[in-house]
């Protein structure tokens, strides 16, 4: 249905308190779906609001009201808002969101203050009509809402109300939902503004939010994600699901989650999904035959989400698929598919040590760019980002030439700061090893082109990294005719990739002729970093990537629970003290640390070792020292008084003495403080 | 899993703290909680049992066997001689748990000191033929062997047992096992914990075995030179 559906009108009321007095703000939303409510964000401008849905079907009053939590809320001066119900209203279907109508006829209905019965305090729909055009100019585009209804001079405060209402375009025009109301023109009593669509739209979460995802719902317990190729004879999937059985991976989700490479570039809500997926995956297994551009994109994307097990494997011989091999992922262990025997022996062993490693080892990676991504901005910054521009791009002989005789004068005069520096990766000066500066440069540079002519693996990973670590997108590039990618290993697919298709039509890089480059190339680039039209005839606007939105989704759902600067300060400290001489240097006194055989070195360990324990106590301590102390740190800190009285034992340092009898004093007082409230439990 | 390996860790530090004060009870009774809180694990525990629950089970019945053997070590007559069967007695029940470890894990401690107990409690033991600890003695030594070759090569408590195994076989390599060890630079305690094994065989099976006084010898010696 592509009209407006009244029944589908909704009341929201946002409470709060506000000083103890309880504040109620009351708008209009529209059922997207059953329990899906969009309506406008400066409903809820109090922080902690709680909402309140009042749907049009149902019997009694009572049964047409639900609560709701927020699930999504425009950014910036996005003002919109979607709210999740907790009943399910209606069996409705997403409606067409448009936004590509600039002005025609549009029809609206919303709980304005104007059709309000104050006196009996209740609510009435107003209905509203009239016509439409767009606001341009300055900022953003805005609906411009002419409406056949007047409020009467100075009363425009009885608009209110009416924020969130769905705009519909009507006949005899295209129909849809063009946008929202978010407010009255104070000039003009018969003048609303509204948000329109294609700002919503622009909102790769929004869309993740309203679209179902295609991969349904992800396991709850630690999965498997399996990525498979466009070009694949082999049963990944099946053998993966054999290996799952496995008993090293107890405890994992038993079906392996499958998520065939094209399916993920087919729309921008798949990509979300994907990246998504790969966030969240435990487990990653990426079938890398040929280096299909999307796998190594999706590669690159998930060597800065997730610290997790990544085992690549492929379909080659492992010395035909060693001799191809991109540089960046050189270092990743691969397995081959060909012997099928040792592939069921190394594919467990692989995710499960893999596991175990990432468990103990802060450093585990299984691929490049997670750390890297992650180092401090360089000392030069600002003064030299403003001045230079990474250019990923092939380095075939033929290439080099053009880039060097045509495409980097051109590059160079027509971006913005006019003169700029063009930093290849080979022409990276950082001390650093080459992948770590080319990985730092990709997540701090403002200013990155790439261009995607050969199709080259190196250059996908490396984009998939820029686009999941920068919020500014980078001017994607590439020959006329190249637009089909037809390199690979072994087997070359006769026909191209499908893929590549999917490719330009999400991302839409700018397309330039080899002979004339600069045609195509001087527009975006004196536009950027706006970035370049969204359409270039192959893909609707709807059809490509909103800006930044690889990074808006990855900044969304990557695990930041376990990122390490979060770790609480004792946990930190006796995880250092522990990677010292282990858990138990008594069960296992071979000593860990390289060169501990150094005696002045090991005596140095040993009290820097002391020193974390006692670290570790105190902070626990001032945690503990707090009414509301969580039961779990108290029992941490009652482990740790143990262990720390154990690690101090032989010293005869008169602090670490005093410190011991502290403890010990400590640990009476506890049990003494216990044991009332144990023996009063005894008796209950 | 990581809540109950945490609390175990716990008690066994505790545990080895009251050990190290002559608390023998108070060392005992930690362990004894540690062990209940590994055994309410095991009713819900796949088969064969984790490595991480077998490996705990094992190490802290050797605790407890360790503790019983220093406890009787100070008395005489039946409470002595009570002591040490209780000290073998978890030995043994280490042992079984000991036999699963996978090699990452692998453990002789509970092996090698079932041995030692039984000849502290019965030096005769020692001279009796095969069929008795003579061929468990053989098996020790021949998994140790194997072990230091492999898995266990930088492990000091290896060349603690291959040393103390070769002597209660009446070997003539058993003090190189000793020097190897301390080419390893093993923290104190270790020579402590050698010397703990071997000082009261050395005492009861001197006459059967001439090396066990060299061993001690040794043995201290090389203790002070690490300190």
């Amino acid at each position: 249905m592509s009209g407006l559906d009244h029944e589908r009108i909704a009341l929201i009321v946002a409470k709060s308190a506000d000083n103890g007095r309880s504040q109620e703000v009351v708008g209009t939303g529209y059922f997207l779906t059953g329990n899906l409510v969009l309506t406008a964000r400066h409903i809820a401008e109090r922080p902690g609001c709680a909402f309140s849905v009042r749907a049009e079907p149902g019997g009694s009053e009572k049964s047409r009201w639900s609560d709701a939590v927020s699930c999504w809320e425009g950014v910036g001066d996005v003002d919109a808002m979607l709210l999740r119900t907790t009943r399910q209203f209606g069996d409705w279907e997403m409606p067409i969101l448009r936004g590509d109508i600039d002005e025609g006829e549009w029809e609206s209905a919303g709980y304005a203050r104007a059709a309000a019965n104050e006196k009996e305090e209740s609510r009435k729909t107003l209905p509203l009509r009239g016509s439409f055009g767009t606001s341009l100019g300055q900022g953003f585009a805005e609906l411009a809402l002419q409406t056949e209804q007047n409020i009467a001079p100075n009363w425009e405060a009885y608009w209110k109300g009416v924020s969130g209402a769905p705009v519909f375009a009507r006949p005899p025009g295209a129909q849809g939902m063009i946008g929202i109301i978010t407010e009255a023109n104070r000039a003009l009593s018969n003048c609303l503004i509204g948000l329109p669509t294609s700002r919503l739209l622009d909102d790769i979460r929004f869309r993740s939010i309203i679209r179902p995802s295609f991969l349904g719902s992800l396991p709850s317990a630690p999965w498997c994600l399996v990525l498979t190729p466009e070009n694949s004879a082999s049963d990944l999937v099946g053998q993966a699901g054999d290996v799952l059985k496995d008993p090293r991976l107890r405890g994992l989700h038993r079906d392996p989650i499958e998520i065939p490479v094209l399916e993920a570039v087919r729309s921008v809500e798949n990509w979300a999904a994907t990246l998504d997926a790969l966030a969240r995956a435990d487990y990653v297994i990426a079938d890398v035959t040929a280096f299909e551009p999307a796998v190594m994109m999706l590669l690159g994307i998930r060597s800065v989400l997730r610290r997790g097990v990544t085992v690549s494997v492929t379909a080659d011989e492992l010395t035909a698929h060693s001799s191809a091999v991109p540089f960046n992922v050189q270092e990743t262990r691969v397995l081959s598919l060909t012997d099928e025997e040792s592939f069921y022996e190394d594919l467990p062993r692989a995710l499960a040590e893999g596991a175990a490693n990432l468990a103990r080892d802060s450093n585990y990676l299984d691929l490049p760019a997670y750390h890297a991504v992650r180092s401090p901005r360089p000392e030069t910054w600002a003064e030299d980002d403003a001045k230079t521009m990474l250019v990923l791009c092939p380095f075939s002989e033929d290439y080099s030439d053009f880039y060097r005789r045509k495409l980097r004068p051109i590059i160079r005069l027509h971006t913005a700061n006019g003169g700029m520096k063009l930093l290849r990766m080979l022409d990276l000066k950082s001390p650093r090893l080459v992948g770590q500066a080319l990985y730092e440069q990709l997540r701090w540079s403002s200013w990155c082109v790439v261009d995607w002519t050969g199709w080259r693996p190196n250059v996908f990973f490396e984009l998939g990294v820029r686009l999941a670590c920068s919020e500014r997108d980078p001017l994607s590039i590439i020959q006329r005719g190249n637009a089909r990618h037809s390199v690979g290993v072994s087997g070359t697919p006769p026909n191209g990739l499908h893929q590549s298709d999917l490719l330009m039509q999400l991302f839409n890089p700018v397309e330039y002729d080899r002979m004339r480059p600069r045609d195509a190339l001087k527009g975006p680039l004196e536009a950027w970093p706006e970035p370049p039209a969204r359409t270039n005839g192959r893909a609707s606007k709807q059809q490509v990537l909103p800006s930044s939105a690889t990074f808006e989704v990855a900044q969304a759902s990557f695990w930041w629970e376990r990122d390490p600067i979060l770790t609480l300060p004792h946990v930190e400290q006796r995880q250092a003290a522990e990677s010292i001489f282990g858990k138990d240097p008594e069960k296992h006194p071979e000593p860990l640390i390289l060169f501990a055989g150094n005696d002045q070195f090991n005596a140095e360990l040993d009290a820097a070792a002391r020193e974390r324990w006692i670290a570790a106590w105190l902070y626990l301590r001032h945690l503990c020292s707090a009414d509301n102390a969580a039961e779990g740190i108290q029992a941490e800190l009652g482990r740790v008084s143990l262990l720390v009285i154990y690690a101090l034992t032989s010293s005869s340092d008169p602090r670490h003495v005093t410190l011991r009898k502290e403890i010990r004093q400590f640990l009476r007082s506890e049990r003494a403080r216990r044991a009332p409230q144990e023996s009063e439990g005894a008796g209950d | 899993v990581t809540d109950y390996l945490d609390e175990v860790l716990a008690l066994k530090a505790s545990a080895k703290t009251a050990r190290d004060d002559s608390d023998w009870q108070e060392a005992i009774s930690d362990l004894q909680e540690a062990i209940d809180l590994l055994r309410s694990q095991t009713p819900e525990a796949p088969r064969p049992l984790p490595s991480q629950l077998a490996s705990e089970l094992s190490d802290t019945y050797g605790l407890i066997g360790g503790i019983h053997k220093r406890w009787g070590l100070n008395l005489d007559g039946e409470d002595r001689r009570r002591h040490l069967k209780e000290s073998v007695d978890a030995y043994d029940e280490g042992f079984w748990f000991e036999q699963v470890l996978p090699p990452n894990d692998a453990n002789t401690y509970n092996r090698v000191n079932r041995l030692v107990g039984r000849v502290l409690l019965d030096p005769a033991v020692l001279d009796k033929g095969s069929g008795t600890i003579a061929d468990d003695l053989q098996e020790a030594e021949n998994i140790l062997t194997e072990e230091i070759r492999s898995v266990r090569q930088k492990d000091p408590w290896a060349y603690c047992d291959l040393g103390t195994v070769r002597l209660l076989r009446g070997e003539s390599n058993a003090l190189s096992a000793f020097r190897q060890l301390d080419r390893l630079r093993p923290p104190t305690f270790v020579y402590d914990s050698a010397l703990t094994t071997l000082e009261p065989l050395s005492e009861v099976a001197s006459g059967l075995r001439p090396e066990l006084p060299q061993a001690v010898n040794l043995l201290q010696r090389l203790r002070r030179y690490s300190e």
